[in-house]
């Protein structure tokens, strides 16, 4: 008899690693077998599902880099993530947490070099999606605010909001009907993408040199007259204010700027 | 100390597949029950949509990974963010697993059997009551569908799962279709089981469907429950009376009306039973 603790180690180390040579025969000595129901088809039921259910996970998470590996592949990836990277977390949510960098580690699989940043951009959109809620701002409250205290304001992005750095447009890969077909032909560009969340539904574009300063300045929490002074740098002078108004009020539309007047609709932030 | 939880009827499962009638109203039931862990969020549309449920009727909350048999010491911050959860969502109640799912700090998500020991039940106990501490309340506790047993078990689960009640002060989420699969799964008397539960401390029943794997059955909830499993039910409302019953169907999600249509079923099951029970006592 195992003390239970010994017992509860031997179980998962035979249900989340390949056996090479059958189960943890101490184990098996344990386990009451039936019929043609047997100690060693019991506990390989629970090997099993143990791989099937975290497959299944992160399929959900990682759809466009399981379309474009293909099944199998797929498959042998997420176990040998499983294998190195076994989930910490009391929830699936966060089973994936390490598998873009997993894939950026192990390098190219089957040609892509871009999957890492696909990866990437997957869980960025599921950290968008179930981000702390916020009370945009309205262009209403915009108008309201006397042009000589723009230079001073501060912006508050909503939480969610992110800056993504890719040396890959994995947007259009994510976007194409086929992404294994676009994977054929997409070709490195450093990207930097905005992902934001309007209402329930979870959205990510690219963005220019100019908004991407801009982006930095906001998470950053400079005020309106510092992010001005930044866009200088890549902007005539004429143009500084009204690229950045322009700039503000596409971010309103957009909602990732934060009502400053309406606290988190819960009260637990993030 | 005596267990006492309301009699909310019969509900669902809040799962994604219907989070559009939930968000439009349309998804009318008795109540819901809600994975707990799905709902540790900071926001978003589930939880948006559980504040909805909870908006038009009672709502209760299932967990999947306490890990109530695990030798791992109780995750403070699952405790934290499923106390948040509790006073943000105020649930009918809380329940959660008879079973262990981490060791050495690395999670398997899936209910794993234990041995039924005296040291796993000490373990139990101990977990379930700081669990209760925690949370300001009394939790209640499932059995799950198993596909082996240990040499070494001491006493049947059915013993094991009353004397974790008993000594806990907790109740009992009795999954019927879990009874059923585990009966078969290893040969012991399903209706046994049931006639062994401590009728004052069962507070939720579970109903689901399995399949059949050949040499062995296997909990998957992604059909009707059989007929064997309604038989089952019908004997535990016999022992218990009313209990709040759900319907768990967690895999191939039919439309909403099929799923209700098992929740009434099980309403007219409770419902005959019932009247069988008063006429032959009238």
């Amino acid at each position: 008899m195992l003390p239970l603790r010994e017992l509860q180690a031997r179980f998962l180390r035979s249900i989340a690693t390949t056996p090479e040579h059958g189960f943890d025969p101490a184990l098996l000595e344990l386990v009451e077998g039936r019929g043609r129901f047997g100690s060693t088809e019991r506990l390989g039921v629970y090997a099993e599902m143990y791989l099937a259910r975290l497959l299944d996970v992160l399929c959900d998470d990682f759809p466009r880099v399981a379309a474009v590996v293909g099944g199998d592949r797929f498959t042998a990836l997420a176990g040998a993530y499983l294998e190195r990277h076994p989930s910490t977390d009391p929830s699936v949510r966060w089973v994936g947490t390490n598998f873009a960098d997993f894939l950026a580690e192990r390098g190219p699989v089957n040609e892509h070099p871009f999957l890492a940043d696909l990866a990437r951009l997957e869980w960025t959109r599921l950290a968008v999606f179930d981000a702390a809620d916020a009370v945009p701002l309205r262009l209403e409250a915009l108008r309201a605010i006397p042009p000589s205290k723009w230079p001073r304001l501060t912006f508050h992005p909503v939480p969610a909001l992110r800056v993504l750095r890719c040396a890959w447009p994995v947007h259009e890969l994510w976007a194409a009907d086929d992404p294994k077909a676009a994977a054929r032909t997409v070709r490195p560009v450093a990207t930097v993408l905005r992902v934001w969340r309007e209402a329930f539904t979870v959205y990510q574009a690219p963005v220019d040199t100019v908004e991407d300063v801009a982006l930095r300045q906001l998470l950053a929490g400079a005020p309106f007259g510092v992010t001005c002074d930044r866009l200088e740098a890549l902007l005539p002078p004429p143009a500084v204010a009204q690229e950045a108004g322009a700039l503000i009020l596409r971010w309103v539309e957009d909602q990732i700027l934060a009502s400053p007047l309406a606290p988190n609709r819960r009260g637990r932030g993030q | 100390m005596a267990f006492s939880v309301p009699y909310l009827g019969h509900g669902v499962g809040l799962r994604t597949t219907h989070f559009p009638r939930v968000l439009d109203g349309t998804a009318r039931v008795d109540w819901f029950e809600a994975v707990s862990e799905n709902f540790m969020i900071d926001g978003g549309r589930p939880l948006a949509v559980l504040e909805r449920a909870r908006a038009s009727c009672p709502v209760v909350l299932h967990g999947v990974s306490l890990s109530l048999g695990s030798t791992d010491p109780l995750s403070k911050r699952y405790l934290h963010a499923l106390r948040a959860l509790v006073d943000h969502v105020a649930p009918a109640w809380v329940s959660d697993h008879l079973c262990w799912g981490s060791v050495g700090g690395r999670y398997a998500h899936d209910l794993l059997p234990l041995p039924y020991t005296q040291e796993a039940l000490e373990y139990v106990v101990r977990r379930v009551e700081t669990v209760q501490d925690r949370l300001g309340r009394q939790i209640l506790i499932e059995n799950v569908s198993s596909y082996l047993t240990f040499a070494h078990s001491a006493m049947p689960e059915w013993e094991f799962l009353a004397a974790v009640a008993e000594r806990a002060d907790c109740g009992i989420l009795l999954d019927v279709n879990n009874v059923y699969v585990s009966a078969v799964n290893h040969g012991f008397d399903a209706e046994r089981y049931v006639l062994a539960m401590p009728t004052d401390r069962v507070g939720q029943i579970h109903l689901a469907g399995h399949s059949d794997r050949g040499t062995y059955l296997l909990d998957t909830h992604d059909g009707h429950v059989v007929p064997a499993v309604w038989d089952l039910y019908r004997l535990a409302v016999r022992r218990c009376g009313r209990v709040s019953t759900l319907i768990e169907w967690d895999d191939r999600i039919p439309e909403w009306r099929v799923l209700c249509a098992e929740a009434e079923r099980a309403r007219t099951v409770e419902a005959q039973i019932l009247e069988e029970a008063y006429a032959a006592t009238a």
